[in-house]
């Protein structure tokens, strides 16, 4: 989605969910734009690009594996595209379950396989108008 | 015709995000052509990618066909 993702947003998506009784447990992963020391400059925001139409596979690859390894109920996954300032809200990824063993499990797992394998960039945005490339590690 | 797009850092060191080019047969042959053009590339970590499809060897390539250049991924 275009922008931050907002808080309102995930509380409504909890929500969303009360009504589907077979659901025993959410696990629910935030990723938040980090203020980053690099070299003396503190990052203000991470401009994200992706290659959408790849992307999109990705994510629909890494839905089927999710429900075809776990016994889930849903799965919703949104990532920011475009400005992204530090504090706000990147990735979200809402794993519902009947049990929580597994929604803990498919949580970690989709949000490793997102980051090796989904193919956005970001450039970190630092207050004097410079940039770097962002490096996923680990 | 194919086209060439660049993602990440790579649209910088290249200074455009998508490349049309003719007469490419397949991947080691645009790599090589790519590497030329635009020196810094070769020095570049990326994969390749043919139709959204990452590459792991030398592919051959069609016409219509849409390949990427991408820089290590930086999601999440």
């Amino acid at each position: 989605m275009q922008g931050p993702i907002a808080p309102i947003f995930i509380s409504d998506s909890i929500a969303a969910h009360s009504s589907k009784t077979n659901i025993g447990a959410h696990a629910i992963f935030l990723g938040q734009v980090r203020a980053d020391k690099l070299a003396d400059k503190i990052v203000k925001a991470i401009l994200y690009s992706a290659y959408a139409e790849m992307a999109e596979k990705e994510f629909h690859r890494i839905r089927e594996n999710a429900f075809h390894r776990y016994q889930l109920c849903c799965l919703h996954v949104y990532h920011s595209i475009g400005e992204v300032k530090a504090g706000e809200i990147s990735l979200f990824v809402f794993v519902s379950a009947v049990h929580r063993k597994d929604a803990f499990v498919a949580c970690q797992e989709i949000v490793d396989d997102i980051k090796a394998n989904v193919p956005i960039w970001g450039k970190e945005l630092f207050e004097d108008g410079s940039f770097v490339w962002k490096e996923n590690k680990g | 015709m194919i086209q060439v797009l660049f993602f990440g850092p790579l649209s910088d060191i290249t200074g455009i995000a998508v490349l049309e080019l003719s007469e490419i047969t397949d991947t080691d042959m645009l790599t090589a052509l790519l590497h030329n053009k635009y020196p810094s590339l070769e020095k570049s970590v990326y994969t390749i990618s043919v139709n959204h499809i990452l590459i792991t060897q030398t592919q051959n390539l069609r016409d219509g066909d849409e390949i990427a250049l991408l820089a290590p991924f930086a999601g999440g």
